[in-house]
């Protein structure tokens, strides 16, 4: 490759990290958490219980209610099954005439707005990862952040590409910092490059598949992808066309329909006879309810395939099975749409799976960042103290935005645990705490200077963290003590994952104030630059 | 350098609808039945495109290059749409 084109991608990967690499860093720390989203779950609210499976014995009654006083239900109305975390409640939901989403839990009075609920810790981590906490716009500014990701990824292979195999396992350490920080990133990189493919692809994916297809739709293929599209995701034929041929509705007509753990069972049983190594139902929708030939489809999950989702559409009327679409037994399309979810959630495999998640999750996260510590390290003066204001700037963001995201993270969890405290539920202060947590780092990084500022934002993530672990012991050590004795670990674990993280955060601090005090006086990162007279030389832009 | 980021986001963006959409009409068999991995490697598609478009000498060879290959898919994809079946 000529070295001129070799520029241009280096120029090309600086933008595309300075555009995408903050963003990148929250999405990849809070997604490395999200791993453990059920344990996490189970965490945060010590008082709930497990749904009991039998709640799911009152779903049927409770559709049968829903569909009498909202008509528009009848068209095609949804029901969660119980599932092993707390905020995973038995609710159905359906979409009113004039569009909006409408939901009920077993235990509600009635039916209420679907986007009008609260989130839990763990929902809420998860929401910050694919929407930075953003409304209604997050999730898409996160989709276009993953196309400039799978960008910066396509740039920075090439522009390492010629000592790619010399430098694979190069580490240099010594006095040449920036060395360090360059091979670190590049063998950060390059290792873990299958996993960074897999999530700019799907993360570009879940994020603006909706907007993408209705451009395909449109320009593409003539209005016809949408309703295509149903098919190719669903084991259901065309919802349209079974409208059209379904006899007319008539009010004194009303098929019984068989209750959704019924039809659980009887798609258990289907996919267990077709292949399949387990099937765990944990969505269930109804297709025109009540009427001559209803039809449902059970959603649900595998393990020992790609893609754990499975579909088994049913008649629900008499339980007999239509169409299947799960691992084994389905085309291209569900298979790949399938695999998609399970390469980004990591659901393909074990705990196991669900660590090496975890931990290339953080190195991503790593990555990102010593992407910025290598623009601030190209870009610095080597022979003063004063730094050009973009080599501060970059310092600061990275400090206050970066070290911020986890300290807001960390304090979060410590309020979902002191909330009951004060009078106040867990769901309402989640987001408040996060944000104000984070907004206070920033300003801190500006008040203290970066160099300072990293080193305080250590020291209180380490100290947040290990509280996390400390306040659940000594605030719930009974349920602690109670999910232990039953062979239940997954609070003991968030515990003692949130110490080590806190230990983790600890040693940063001590090698960061190391660096502040001891380090190369004329750069960002030292604490007490001396201010050498000012530079009579002018600065010039790298 | 700008001027070849705005060709090939701008105009990388339909070429690439158009070769994916080209694919899935050209695939032996139903439209329908590969529809989905043809749509997934469309963002990849479309990121391979844009960094490709850095190769090119100006700006000016960017936009006309890449402007002639938009009508070059987008008159192939008229012809497969009106001589083969789609979904």
């Amino acid at each position: 490759m000529k070295s001129s084109t070799i520029r241009t991608f280096t120029t090309v990967h600086t933008w595309t990290g300075l555009l995408a690499g903050f963003a990148l860093f929250i999405a990849f720390y809070a997604g490395a958490i999200t791993m453990f989203h059920d344990p996490i779950d189970i965490w945060a609210l010590p008082k709930a219980e497990l749904a009991d499976a039998r709640v799911m014995d009152q779903a049927g009654a409770m559709m049968a209610d829903i569909v009498a006083k909202h008509p528009a239900a009848r068209e095609s109305i949804g029901v969660t099954y119980a599932a092993g975390h707390p905020s995973h409640e038995v609710a159905a939901y359906w979409m009113e005439k004039d569009g909006t989403w409408m939901t009920q839990a077993i235990d509600d009075p009635g039916a209420h707005d679907a986007e009008d609920h609260e989130h839990g810790l763990a929902d809420f981590v998860y929401e910050l990862h694919y929407d930075l906490g953003i409304p209604e716009i997050g999730i898409y500014l996160m989709g276009i952040v993953s196309i400039i990701y799978g960008l910066a990824l396509l740039t920075g292979v090439l522009i390492h590409l010629p000592n790619l195999v010399r430098e694979l396992f190069a580490l240099r350490p010594g006095h040449n910092l920036k060395r360090l920080w360059q091979d670190a990133h590049n063998v950060i990189g390059i290792l873990s490059l299958p996993f960074h493919i897999i999530f700019a692809v799907t993360g570009a994916l879940l994020c603006l598949t909706l907007v993408a297809l209705m451009a395909f739709n449109t320009v593409i293929f003539d209005g016809k992808l949408m309703s295509a599209f149903e098919r190719m995701t669903s084991a259901l034929p065309d919802t349209a066309t079974m409208s059209a041929t379904a006899p007319k509705a008539d009010a004194e007509m009303n098929v019984t329909m068989l209750p959704p753990a019924a039809l659980g069972a009887l798609a258990r049983k289907a996919a267990l006879e077709a292949g399949a190594a387990n099937f765990e139902p944990d969505y269930m929708r109804y297709v025109h309810y009540g009427q001559p030939g209803a039809a449902a489809e059970v959603r649900g999950t595998s393990t020992k395939t790609l893609g754990e989702y499975g579909m088994v559409a049913l008649d629900a009327s008499t339980g007999r099975v239509t169409h299947m679409q799960l691992t084994g037994v389905r085309d291209a399309n569900h298979a790949t749409y399938s695999a998609i979810f399970g390469l980004h959630f990591g659901t393909f495999g074990s705990l196991s799976l669900r660590w090496l998640y975890f931990i290339l999750g953080l190195a991503g996260a790593f990555l990102f960042y010593s992407g910025n510590l290598l623009y601030i390290e190209t870009r610095r003066k080597r022979r003063q103290a004063d730094q050009p204001l973009k080599v501060r700037a970059m310092a600061t963001a990275t400090v206050g935005v970066c070290l911020g995201s986890c300290l807001a993270i960390s304090v979060t969890f410590i309020a979902n645990h002191l909330a009951p405290y004060v009078g106040a539920e867990p769901t309402h202060v989640v987001q408040p705490v996060c944000f104000i947590t984070f907004f206070a780092a920033i300003a801190w990084t500006f008040w203290r200077r970066p160099a300072r500022a990293a080193v305080d934002l250590l020291w209180a993530t380490a100290a947040a963290s290990v509280a996390v672990g400390l306040l659940d012991m000594a605030l719930h050590g009974d349920r602690l003590a109670r999910t232990v004795a039953e062979g239940r670990y997954d609070v003991l674990g968030v515990d003692l994952v949130a110490i080590a993280m806190g230990a983790g955060f600890g040693w940063l601090a001590v090698a960061t104030r190391r660096r502040a005090v001891a380090g190369d006086p004329c750069s960002v990162w030292a604490a007490n630059a001396p201010r050498v007279a000012a530079s009579t030389t002018p600065v010039h832009d790298g | 350098m700008l001027a070849k980021t705005f060709a090939g986001i701008l105009l990388g963006l339909p070429l690439c609808m158009a070769i994916v959409g080209l694919a899935a009409y050209l695939w032996p068999g139903p439209t329908e039945s590969v529809l989905i991995p043809w749509f997934v490697a469309f963002f990849p598609l479309w990121t391979v495109v844009i960094a490709a478009t850095y190769m090119f000498r100006t700006g000016v060879r960017a936009w006309a290059w890449l402007a002639i290959a938009n009508v070059g898919a987008f008159a192939a994809l008229f012809l497969a749409k009106h001589t083969l079946p789609g979904i």
